[in-house]
């Protein structure tokens, strides 16, 4: 059995201790794609913001692996348009990890990873582009190439594919699928599109404010539960 | 009268020398660490802070009339500016991860109790009310050896550090979320950043005053991050441009008789006004000539980018000289302004820029690009005349030059740069 890379255990998120959704209890392993499923406002954000440590829980425990090494994918409008960067300069800014910023020469050792990463996300011929000038495509491509560039080994990615057609959405999934397969990466990924979760997740946390649902497996127990038919009825249930 | 000129300034570098120097040192951290708080949308903050630490001396000396100058609690004005300043940078800092308007409101706050605390105190102070601004606002005119210290030693170790770990403040700043999980030391790298911003602008305020503190905390940093492609050169552009501000804005003051502060802001408004202008000029996406074989363009390219540092560089030096020419004479080393130095470097620029405008018209096809060369050229020229009779330096030929600058600086670090790959 491989090592867990997230567990939540009985994890209760909230605002100011006061609690959202009900305890949450999960395992993420490596190879894994979640899909942190639910309705606008239904409390997925607030999920995400507590695995990324921008919140506290507000009771149980969230506890990374020992030798996890967690990256982000931000999504549409978290950057500073004002900030000058090149694409290239914004795969590099995600390289740091721990203390490593104190060696000067860190990043130009990775530069290796960093050409890598960008192949890997068809992101090469973007890299001297002005990053704020890019699609919205392209730069959740380059966002990916980022998180690819330190090596890790679980990714959390904040709707990447919101501001996506559905062209792009359905080859960004399939990137997602081949390094979930290919790296055994376990991804964590929020959504409220649900074109293509049920196809390519394997597991899922739905969650539903309104009606107190904080429920986690594996993808076909998600979506077959009575919360989700509720909201997103029995058809994509079926291409699963 | 007869206007003053350089040679004037040079005579009387003894007296004059140290607060140009000192308005070059903070100019150029300043300039640096401006770059945060223009992206991060705290350009209050100095306005801020100064205020706050009106409120630390205010309440030291009420402290000391209240329980004796002598009392081991009561902190000398220096102290109680900085702790209050520090209590205040805290109370932004925290705002972190919350709307710019709560994070407004944090500034306006800071200020406001500032300037309440310090008019409410100043009716229990009435004697001291008058030291206050001496001891917070000073004077660019007049800058006291002992004061040029603390300035070297505080920027200087300010400085080191952010050029050192300038990765670590960025990714605070500017990507927290990744910042979290890659586990950078997040509120170690904020509380730094935020404390040291703290310092210099207290620290700068109480030597120099409240208004080129400000405007060095501000305007270098528009005028780096509009023109840069990345934030590195921002960061260089930024405190070169601080750097240049105060030292020029000393000197233009000198030669025209001008308020300092005043002067060196208007330098640096200068600067932004140049930067927009270059903005502007038409840059249309570079792409290569079809037919050009892969490896000339390469080479070209590599030409390309030598010959724009080149130009940066040599425009840096002679921009710079004048500091230098201070340097020399303080440390005695007249070879760092040595006339055969700026000799070969003027020929190897001349050189450099001739032979990337060549390469840009003749092997990539770009006459615009050409353009930009012989723009680079002009401004190696120029500074040639400069060096030539330094009776021309005039607001004039500053401008032009400084506008070959930033337009050599924008492409050579852009359009040059990104010529090879987006074949």
């Amino acid at each position: 059995m491989s090592e867990v890379a997230l567990r939540l255990d009985g994890l209760v998120i909230g605002y100011q201790g006061r609690p959202l959704l009900p305890a949450l209890s999960a395992e993420v392993r490596p190879g894994e794609l979640w899909a942190l499923i639910g309705r606008n406002g239904s409390g997925k954000s607030t999920l995400l913001r507590t695995l990324l440590g921008l919140l506290a829980p507000v009771g149980g425990r969230l506890s990374w692996g020992r030798s996890a090494r967690v990256a982000f994918v931000p999504q549409r409008g978290d950057h500073e348009d004002a900030m000058p960067a090149r694409a290239i300069d914004m795969v590099r800014s995600g390289v740091d990890r721990g203390w490593s910023f104190v060696d000067p020469f860190f990043v130009g050792r990775r530069r290796e990873a960093i050409r890598a990463a960008l192949h890997e996300t068809h992101a090469d011929a973007l890299a001297d582009e002005v990053f704020a000038t890019l699609s919205e495509g392209q730069k959740q491509r380059v966002w990916l190439a980022r998180a690819l560039a330190s090596s890790p080994s679980v990714i959390l990615l904040d709707e990447p594919t919101s501001a996506l057609d559905a062209v792009a959405e359905r080859e960004a999934f399939e990137l997602l699928d081949r390094l979930r397969r290919e790296r055994g990466l376990a991804l964590v990924l929020a959504s409220h599109h649900m074109a293509f979760v049920p196809r390519f997740a394997t597991h899922a946390v739905l969650v539903d404010r309104d009606d107190q649902v904080a429920l986690a497996g594996p993808i076909a127990e998600v979506l077959g539960s009575a919360t989700y038919r509720k909201h997103y009825g029995a058809a994509a249930v079926d291409e699963v | 009268m007869d206007s003053l000129t350089l040679t004037d300034f040079y005579a009387a570098w003894e007296l004059f020398g140290t607060p140009a120097l000192t308005g070059a040192i903070i100019g150029l951290v300043l300039g640096l660490l401006g770059v945060y708080v223009v992206l991060r949308r705290l350009v209050f903050l100095s306005a801020a802070v100064s205020q706050a630490a009106s409120l630390g001396v205010a309440l030291s000396f009420f402290a000391a009339i209240s329980f004796g100058a002598e009392h081991a609690l009561v902190p000398s004005p220096t102290v109680g500016a900085l702790l209050v300043t520090f209590i205040a940078t805290l109370v932004v800092a925290g705002r972190r991860g919350r709307s710019t308007a709560w994070r407004d409101a944090a500034l306006g706050l800071v200020f406001l109790v500032g300037a309440a605390g310090t008019l409410a105190l100043g009716s229990r102070i009435v004697q001291e009310l008058a030291d206050i601004d001496s001891l917070l606002f000073g004077s660019a005119v007049a800058v006291l050896p002992e004061d040029f210290e603390v300035v070297a030693w505080v920027f200087g170790a300010v400085l080191l550090v952010h050029v050192l770990w300038w990765r670590g403040f960025a990714a605070v700043s500017f990507d927290l979320p990744g910042a979290l999980v890659r586990r950078l030391p997040v509120g170690f790298l904020e509380l730094l950043l935020f404390a040291t911003l703290a310092l210099v602008i207290s620290v700068g305020t109480r030597i120099v005053g409240a208004l080129p503190v400000f405007a060095l905390s501000v305007l270098p940093a528009v005028v780096g991050a509009r023109l840069a492609t990345n934030l590195p050169m921002a960061l260089g552009a930024s405190a070169a441009v601080g750097a240049v501000a105060g030292y020029y804005g000393y000197l233009l003051a000198f030669l025209h008789d001008l308020p300092v502060g005043a002067s060196q802001t208007l330098v640096v408004v200068a600067f932004v006004l140049l930067g927009e202008a270059v903005r502007r000029v038409p840059a249309p996406p570079l792409r290569l000539a079809p037919g050009i074989p892969g490896p000339r363009a390469g080479q070209v390219r590599a030409t390309s980018r030598v010959t724009a540092r080149f130009a940066v560089a040599v425009s840096a030096y002679v921009l710079l000289r004048p500091v230098l020419a201070g340097v020399a004479q303080v440390a005695d080393a007249p070879a760092l302004v040595d006339p055969a130095l700026v000799t070969v470097a003027l020929a190897l620029g001349v050189a450099f820029a001739a032979l990337g405008a060549v390469g840009a018209v003749v092997v990539l096809r770009r006459p615009r690009l050409g353009l930009g060369f012989v723009v680079a050229l002009g401004w190696v020229l120029a500074a040639g005349l400069l060096e030539l009779g330094e009776e021309l330096v005039r607001p004039v030929v500053l401008a032009a030059g400084l506008l070959a600058v930033a337009a050599a600086f924008r492409e050579a670090s852009h359009r040059i740069a990104t010529a090879g790959s987006r074949r």
